[in-house]
């Protein structure tokens, strides 16, 4: 790969305030079955919740001194963060721009698909934080999360939120069909929904499949969730933290640069 | 010396290897309707794209309000209204809310945005369907919908596409009444249809577009008489007559002939009494040339 091609990765062209737009769009939407909406996004996790929080305390009880349905808890409220993110990126992408075509109608305005991929990407992260808190305040009031432990907690869910995003940018810049979206999301989602510490710690995998999960985003996220404080945490930990941020930047240019070409040429074709 | 709104530079277009649009030079005024006349897949709607900056040209230059696009890129777009060929409606939003996000992409206020689409939708006459989901609305409101939305940002020039295609005549008048009003307005206007006599009503100049190239341009009434002259006679003959007639006609006259049906061209100072007594006996209609008159001779001439 020449120099010349790598570059455009490193460009900051679709951060524009012109993307508030397209966030603002999915925000109207969303409001205007707000009750549907939220009840859509929270269901799946409190039914995970109620299954494995209250239905296997009798037997497991306590994990490193935590009581199991709070411990489940924090693990499902990454994992909610991460599914929400990816789902909302890369399906709502799909269906938003490759079918159909009222993207035609961004290019009669003043702005560029990468504008508008990123409204996307901001608003993929608002609704995994719209889930998040609303989880965030039903723990609360069932007393498994102390109200203040709820901004650190939202950082993180912050954090994840960009990772998965850029991730599930970059998945519907590869696909070829909507149905191929459904077909590779659940392979990014379940593993490290099952394996990254949500419902037991990564130590009671084997060795080597340890090791590898606990690199892993929801592994650093759950691991950073329980502690106690930031204060904790290694520098190793931190690194985990930037490389991620790192990648999803990359990711996220990649993917809109490649988003914003395939939809050029593609409106080119349609007249 | 009026300004141009737009001027276009030698503006190439491939599809492939197909030169869709040719070497197309234009330039219009401000203020100024230009009408592109054509036959299908003329290039007409890939023109129009180009000159929206909807379409990036693969050899050429377009200036809208002496910017070139190729500098200002897509900010190029709030100076234009682009009515396309198509409904684009999000289905989710009801017809405010489609105006509302439209305008906010066009960088309008949220206020400014609200207000704009009160006048506009008054102005084509659609206030009561505000609140109406947009599969609620029929074809015409459809097309009013599509225009409203293409000025809600106050743009110096609008490019339509083939808006009145497919409408009723009293639908159509409207249209280009609602146009008309717009360019008394000071707005330019660059339309393309398939509509004679509302190019007729609206073209302060018309441009023939063939095979990606721009043929003819000029006033309506300049091209008429230049290209046809002053009427045309037009009838239907049998098979084995067209010949017999054609070697009759081509000596004083021109003509062109699709298949049985012959068109002869009458220049100002010939009389089409002579045509009309060379061919006595045939259905016959003899009538004043107009615009359609030009792109069928010019079809016909390929």
């Amino acid at each position: 790969m020449s120099l010349q091609a790598i570059k455009p990765i490193f460009r900051l062209s679709a951060f524009s305030t012109k993307a508030f737009t397209s966030l603002e769009k999915n925000f109207h939407i969303f409001l205007q079955r707000w009750f549907l909406n939220s009840f859509e996004i929270v269901v799946q996790p409190i039914l995970y919740f109620v299954a494995f929080g209250f239905g296997l305390q009798k037997w497991i009880g306590s994990i490193d001194g935590q009581d199991y349905p709070s411990y489940v808890l924090t693990g499902i409220l990454m994992a909610t963060s991460m599914s929400t993110s990816i789902y909302e990126s890369a399906q709502g992408v799909y269906q938003r721009y490759f079918t159909g075509d009222l993207y035609l109608l961004l290019k009669t305005c003043p702005v560029r698909f990468e504008h508008m991929l990123f409204g996307e990407f901001l608003w993929s992260i608002f609704r995994a934080t719209l889930a998040f808190s609303m989880l965030l305040i039903i723990g609360s009031s069932l007393d498994l999360i102390a109200v203040t432990d709820f901004l650190p907690l939202i950082a993180i869910c912050i954090w994840l939120s960009i990772f998965f995003s850029s991730l599930g940018l970059l998945l519907s810049s590869l696909v070829r069909s909507y149905s191929q979206v459904y077909q590779y999301l659940p392979l990014i989602v379940i593993p490290q929904f099952l394996f990254c510490g949500v419902f037991f710690p990564i130590e009671r995998l084997p060795d080597t499949l340890a090791r590898f999960v606990a690199v892993l985003p929801v592994s650093i996220a759950v691991d950073w969730a329980r502690k106690a404080s930031f204060m904790d945490e290694s520098v190793l930990s931190f690194s985990y933290v930037f490389l991620y941020l790192l990648l999803s930047f990359f990711m996220f240019n990649f993917a809109s640069k490649r988003i914003g070409e395939t939809l050029n040429k593609k409106s080119e074709v349609m007249k | 010396m009026s300004k141009n709104i737009i001027e276009a530079r030698s503006l190439v277009k491939y599809f492939g290897s197909q030169a869709v649009i040719n070497g197309v030079h234009l330039e219009i005024p401000e203020g100024e309707s230009f009408v592109v006349l054509g036959s299908k897949g003329a290039g007409k709607t890939t023109l129009l794209g180009l000159l929206a900056n909807f379409i990036i040209p693969s050899a050429g230059d377009l200036f809208i309000q002496g910017q070139n696009t190729k500098v200002v890129g897509e900010a190029v777009r709030k100076k234009l209204g682009y009515i396309m060929d198509k409904d684009l409606f999000d289905q989710q939003l009801n017809v405010e809310e489609n105006l509302w996000i439209y305008a906010r992409y066009m960088g309008l206020s949220s206020s400014e945005a609200r207000k704009r689409i009160v006048e506009c939708m008054r102005f084509f006459e659609i206030a009561d369907y505000q609140e109406s989901s947009i599969e609620s609305l029929n074809t015409f409101e459809k097309r009013c919908l599509r225009a409203c939305r293409a000025i809600l940002h106050k743009p110096k020039l609008i490019i339509v596409d083939e808006l009145l295609s497919g409408l009723g005549l009293l639908e159509q008048n409207f249209l280009t009444d609602r146009l008309l009003d717009l360019k008394k307005q000071g707005l330019s206007i660059i339309f393309s249809t398939d509509s004679m006599m509302e190019a007729d009503r609206l073209a302060d100049r018309v441009g023939i577009l063939s095979a990606g190239k721009l043929l003819l341009e000029g006033s309506p009434s300049k091209i008429i008489e230049n290209e046809i002259g002053f009427e045309v006679v037009e009838f239907d003959c049998r098979e084995d007559e067209v010949e017999y007639l054609v070697s009759k006609i081509s000596s004083s006259y021109e003509y062109r002939n699709r298949g049985t049906k012959i068109y002869v061209y009458i220049r100002s100072g010939q009389d089409s009494r002579n045509v009309l007594d060379m061919i006595s006996g045939e259905e016959m209609s003899l009538r004043r040339a107009r615009l359609s008159d030009v792109v069928t001779k010019l079809e016909l001439s390929h």
